[in-house]
């Protein structure tokens, strides 16, 4: 293969690197009004006035919008397939505000400082309402949360917000009560996850005007643009004929862009006034008034034989959505679906339980996506039962996980929100993983753990892991490839590139197909006028999906090409030699130089351009073996991270060495979630981790070795063999590190993060317990 | 009228501050942080504001008799590769925070803002650092002790400001500086530990221990110090546990975002304990 | 307002302004220059980072005050070095850029570092770079492209 599989620099690089304007915000016009939002200082509570007449006297305030500017319409802010399978209990502004950081009103102003010195004078009279800051207490609490009578489910999610609930879930294979019963040896285990947030490097961004067609065009950090065209005509009531969304370059996501954040008011002023207007989000309001992950506590019980086959797995889960149900079910199943799966060889399964409504700020999509959380607990669970059987971590996971071929009964019966869809394991190289991680971490000579100072242990712990590639039968990715004249293409996609690097392996893919060079794809994505439709980048789809779409797109334009040059020739087409740039057949020779111009110029006039679109039918699952090497203080509790090896079948890597920065990035944010990222609210439901001295991601400090190798595996319904590869890393290392330092010092950490401070009370505690 | 004044000089800006009240701006990363108002806009300086960033007679660097002399204006990053200085001093700027920070952050500033999570205060405590302030008419130098009243208080008044810091030079055969934090990174630690000692022949001349983020300001107790000089170092491990109880009574961490008390308190007995037994 | 003076990418400019503004907003909105990203106001992820007199620097906790009469790099002078060109050049091969919002104010903390040091260990590269941070990479593929500048820039620093 000539560019697939084939380290390139990514296409925009240099450009970003020099500053170049690229980012939204620095596509605002010059002259915008600065949005700014009055937030809420109460966890819940009633708004009964909002004075806003001094703030209007304020010389250079044009608007200030409450909700009673704006027409009950109940929205989900989560950008997914439509119907979309999170509630609709969101308001683009509301009376009743459902956490701090929440939205009270908003101005619009000449400068900040205006902005600023208007929302002070703003005077709101509050009912407070007893607010639920505890997901264990949400369900059949006094306090309702969403109250509303407008607020509603798309298709049955299992919505009841009577009882504080904004989804549920069940599903059974087998009787799991039973089978705990027979079984030889019994695991029962409570686990809980933190809210970690995005911490992407630029906040959420957005601005708007109106154009010359007097219609509406947004520039927004977004990945998901097309579901922001359509939620934003809904909700406002404004034809999506006359909206434009444009997503330029955009600094990192991970989830935390899937959703709108301040795209209804920045288009509200724009359209009230006439005049563009931008919100740039403050690192504060990135923390609190966006969305974190789910929290979730998960009671999971694990029944072996004594000769360790796992026989069952039952798991209850409850979930925390916050103040608002963005992605509630869909995030509570991968929770399942995407973890579960791993043990195949169960006889019974049983995974069920809720997702709660509470006065936090809200959760949303998070890269892993559920499964980083089921994947702490389950795999934390599994290395206790180990220790209680008497085995080895290794040994076991050999013995029980899914493997070439095979399949397990849970992809058909769970999907996103709606039923799965029933797959072999094509390509499935976990055993591989499994036994590479094992050499590479020298786990042999470490396990469990060494001294090498009198107060350092070394220790090894694992996991393993998987994802998806995108969800079968929803998520549809498209391409348009034009031939321009002197022989290069454009290729148009709605596959949306926010920093992965998205543009670059697409067109690595269409170069491939058509047999040129890189250079001669220009890439243009995620443009709601220009670009065919793309459900946007999120589920681990871009590589598979869209790269899918580009690959038939790219074929299509090749086959196209052949048939103008077998006409310029007067020949049959079967005949026509191609190798991407030069056209033979029998004596004739032409460059497709040549013949781009022959079709704009001179002879058969016309343009050549091609759309296809791709949507799965399955979502072959990229796998890993996560393996972490850690040294211990046992005198502070501190864990350092010695060396995290990562072995992963994601297929063929488009671009290894992009493939390589999405696992080690998503290793390292696993890291950060596993150790250092607490979140923290005080008594009064104020989150007080909300900026970067005190919400603590990883720095170039804490990170040592990572080594990172990939599986060969070919997925054939790839392009080119390739799976997705954007999630899948982030999800070991919490329970890599967890079980890591039970095999240190023989305590078993079971909430996260994992702090020193934890470490070193439960080492006192089984002091305690030895005396 | 609000003003803004950048001096040319500090007897400029000491004239300016014997006149009215001022807010003193040096490096500005604290203040260019608190000042930001509830909506997080950048900062609105409300009251007269002195910028002294630029003074260079504040700028500087030097050893005199067996003593450092840092001029409140010498940023941290500076003083960490100048070639006298303690290194317990060098150690401490090393893992704090980060380069376009520490080309900002002063020992002048940390002592000004009073944290009790001040990276560089507990080694100026062990050096009996002191502190020369100056007023238009007027000159003292304080103990560093007495400098830090407590919780972001000192006895700096309103028309002062730290012209230099000056420690001395000791001789110590062993140092240590620990600061334990979630990151390396961080600005400010959980708590940190500082012990110094100076042993000839087997026999501990000197001893210092300090303590960082246990308390309203860095412990120090010269008292307990005294208890110990003299000694063998064996003498010292084998009386380990008194040691400890020593302490204990003045190790009061609080609860906060950053750790627990509980956290705190074990782990500062634990690097007491590590320090002793590791002479 | 005062009058400030100061040498911004090897040009002078003097203007009337007001001494307790931001820095970085006075780069962004009064001169266009949107290399220098706002990532968090407070001084913690890097990537406003400039050269003041040299020294490296967040432009969010610099009032205007404290630039008069200094003189001040950004990553469009920077680009336009020979340095900065091959500071660009290894970032790009080392695969260094993922989303590209961090990166001008990595590559003003790398040339800083080599500044100081040119040739630096990994230890030091990590504490050179230990200001600016990036939620994309896992961080090694960006001491990998100092590393790299490091070696093909003999003599440049």
């Amino acid at each position: 293969m000539k560019s697939v599989n084939k380290t390139i620099p990514s296409i925009d690089g240099k450009g970003l690197m020099m500053g170049r304007p690229a980012f939204t915000d620095d596509l605002a016009e010059k002259n915008s009004l600065i949005v700014k939002v009055l937030r809420s200082p109460h966890p819940f509570a009633k708004i009964l006035n909002i004075d806003k007449s001094k703030a209007l006297e304020l010389e250079g305030v044009e608007l200030i919008l409450t909700h009673e500017d704006f027409k009950r319409n109940s929205y989900t802010r989560a950008g997914q397939g439509y119907p979309e399978p999170s509630p609709h209990d969101k308001f683009v502004l509301d009376e009743y505000v459902r956490h701090i950081g929440d939205e009270v009103c908003c101005v619009a102003a000449v400068t900040k400082e205006i902005c600023e010195e208007a929302l002070e004078l703003i005077k709101v009279e509050y009912e407070v309402l007893n607010p639920i800051l505890n997901f264990e207490d949400a369900i059949d609490n006094k306090s309702i949360i969403h109250d509303e009578p407008e607020a509603h489910e798309m298709f049955p999610i299992g919505f009841e917000p009577k009882r504080n609930i904004a989804a549920s879930y069940k599903m059974e294979v087998g009787n799991t009560e039973e089978d705990v019963k027979k079984s030889d040896v019994v695991i029962k285990q409570s686990f809980y996850t933190q809210a970690q947030a995005h911490v992407m490097m630029e906040p959420h961004t957005v601005n708007a005007r109106i154009d010359y067609l007097n219609r509406l065009v947004l520039y927004s950090a977004t990945q998901t643009p097309i579901h922001v065209r359509r939620i934003l005509s809904q909700t406002l009531e404004f034809p999506l004929s006359r909206i434009r969304v444009i997503k330029p370059r955009v600094g990192g996501g991970f989830g935390g862009k899937q959703a709108l954040h301040g795209e209804m008011l920045v288009s509200a002023v724009t359209l009230r006034t006439g005049k563009p207007s931008k919100m740039v989000f403050t690192r504060k309001e990135v923390f609190e008034s966006s969305y974190s992950r789910h929290p979730m506590r998960f009671d999971i019980t694990l029944g072996a034989s004594k000769d360790g086959m796992l026989e069952t797995i039952d798991c209850y889960v409850l979930s925390d959505t916050g103040a608002y149900g963005e992605h509630a079910l869909t995030v509570f199943m991968v929770a399942g679906s995407k973890v579960l799966p791993l043990y195949n060889k169960v006889k019974s399964v049983r995974f069920h339980g809720h997702v709660a409504y509470t006065n936090h700020t809200p959760a949303g999509a998070f890269r892993g996506y559920g499964a980083i959380q089921g994947n702490f607990a389950l795999e934390s669970a599994i290395d206790m039962l180990v220790d209680k059987l008497g085995m080895d971590p290794i040994e076991f996971r050999d013995k029980n996980m899914i493997k070439q071929g095979e399949t397990s009964p849970i992809f058909a019966i769970m999907g996103e929100g709606t039923e799965g869809t029933a797959m072999n394991m094509e390509s499935c190289e976990l055993e591989f993983c499994l036994n590479r991680g094992y050499e590479l971490i020298n786990w042999k000579n470490t396990y469990p753990y060494i001294q090498v100072s009198k107060n350092i242990r070394r220790s090894v712990g694992m996991a393993i892991a998987m994802q998806g590639s995108g969800i079968p039968y929803i998520d549809m990715g498209s391409a348009t490839i034009k031939l321009n004249d002197d022989g290069f293409y454009n290729l148009m996609v709605g596959a949306t590139d926010i920093g992965q690097g998205s543009d670059t392996i697409l067109a690595q893919i269409a170069a491939e197909t058509l047999g040129c060079d890189t250079s001669q794809i220009i890439v243009y994505s995620s443009d709601s006028d220009l670009t065919p439709f793309d459900t946007g980048a999120y589920a681990s789809s871009t590589t598979y999906i869209s790269g899918n779409a580009v690959y038939k797109a790219a074929l299509k334009m090749r086959q196209m090409i052949v048939r103008e040059a077998a006409l310029a020739f007067k020949v049959d087409e079967s005949i026509i030699e191609y190798d991407g740039t030069t056209i033979k057949a029998d004596d004739k020779e032409m460059t497709i130089n040549e013949l781009s111009n022959r079709l704009y110029y001179n002879e058969d006039q016309k343009q050549l351009t091609s759309t296809e679109s791709y949507v799965g039918t399955k979502s072959p699952p990229p796998f890993m073996a996560g393996y972490v090497m850690i040294d211990l203080d046992t005198e502070t509790g501190e864990v350092k991270i010695v060396d995290y090896v990562s072995v992963v079948d994601c297929g063929t890597t488009i671009n290894p060495s992009l493939a390589k920065g999405q696992v080690e990035g998503g290793i390292v944010q696993g890291i950060g979630m596993a150790i250092y990222e607490e979140v923290l609210y005080n008594s009064s439901g104020k989150l007080v981790t909300n900026n970067l001295l005190n919400y603590k991601i990883p720095t170039r400090k804490e990170i040592n070795k990572l080594t990172t190798e990939f599986a060969k595996s070919y997925e054939d319904s790839g392009p080119y063999g390739a799976k997705s590869v954007g999630e899948i890393g982030i999800d070991t290392p919490p329970a890599a590190i967890a079980n890591a330092i039970y095999n240190a010092v023989g305590v078993r950490i079971t909430s996260l993060p994992i702090t020193p401070e934890k470490i070193l009370l439960e080492m006192k505690k089984r002091e305690g317990e030895k005396r | 009228m609000v003003k803004h004044i950048i001096p040319n000089s500090l007897s400029e800006a000491l004239d300016y501050m014997s006149k009215d009240e001022y807010k003193i701006v040096s490096g500005g990363t604290d203040l260019m942080v608190q000042k930001r108002a509830w909506a997080e806009t950048p900062p609105k300086f409300d009251q007269n504001t002195i910028y002294i960033f630029n003074l260079m007679d504040l700028k500087y660097i030097k050893k005199e008799n067996n003593k450092i002399i840092i001029g409140a204006n010498y940023p941290v990053e500076k003083i960490k590769d100048f070639k006298s200085t303690p290194i317990l001093l060098k150690k401490a700027i090393e893992i704090m925070a980060s380069p376009a920070l520490r080309n900002l952050a002063t020992i002048a500033g940390n002592i000004g803002n009073a944290s009790p999570a001040g990276d560089t205060l507990p080694i100026l405590y062990v050096h009996d650092a002191l502190v020369k302030i100056v007023s238009k008419n007027n000159s003292r130098i304080v103990p560093i002790n007495e400098v830090i009243l407590s919780v972001r208080k000192t006895c700096i008044n309103k028309d002062e400001m730290i012209k230099e810091i000056i420690i001395p030079i000791l001789e110590f055969t062993k140092t240590s500086f620990v600061k334990v934090g979630g990151r390396k990174a961080d600005a400010i630690s959980k708590t940190s530990f500082t012990g110094a000692v100076n042993v000839k022949d087997g026999i501990v001349k000197d001893i210092r221990i300090a303590f960082g983020a246990v308390n309203v300001t860095v412990v120090r107790k010269k008292e307990i110090e005294n208890k110990y000089k003299g000694l063998s170092v064996l003498e010292l491990q084998s009386r380990i546990n008194e040691i400890l109880n020593d302490y204990e009574p003045f190790i009061k961490p609080i609860t906060d975002q950053r750790s627990n008390k509980d956290y705190r308190k074990q782990v500062s007995l634990n690097l007491l304990k590590e320090f002793i037994n590791n002479l | 307002m005062m009058k400030i003076k100061f040498e911004l990418n090897n040009k002078e400019y003097v203007f009337n302004e007001d001494p307790s503004k931001r820095l970085l907003d006075i780069l962004r909105n009064n001169f266009s220059l949107t290399g220098i990203k706002e990532g968090c106001g407070e001084g913690e992820c890097g990537a406003c980072a400039v050269l003041i007199n040299g020294e490296l620097i967040n432009s969010c906790l610099v009032p205007l005050a404290n630039v008069h009469n200094k003189k001040i790099m950004t990553i469009e002078g920077l680009s336009e070095t020979k340095r900065g060109k091959l500071i660009k050049d290894s970032f790009s091969k080392a695969g260094a850029v993922q989303c590209g919002f961090c990166t001008p104010g990595m590559m003003m903390a790398t040339e800083a570092l080599l500044n100081k040091t040119a040739h630096p260990t990994v230890d030091e590269i990590k504490i050179g770079l230990s200001g600016n941070l990036c939620r994309c990479t896992g961080y090694n593929m960006i001491i990998e492209a100092v590393l790299l500048a490091s070696k093909e820039g003999e003599g440049l620093w």
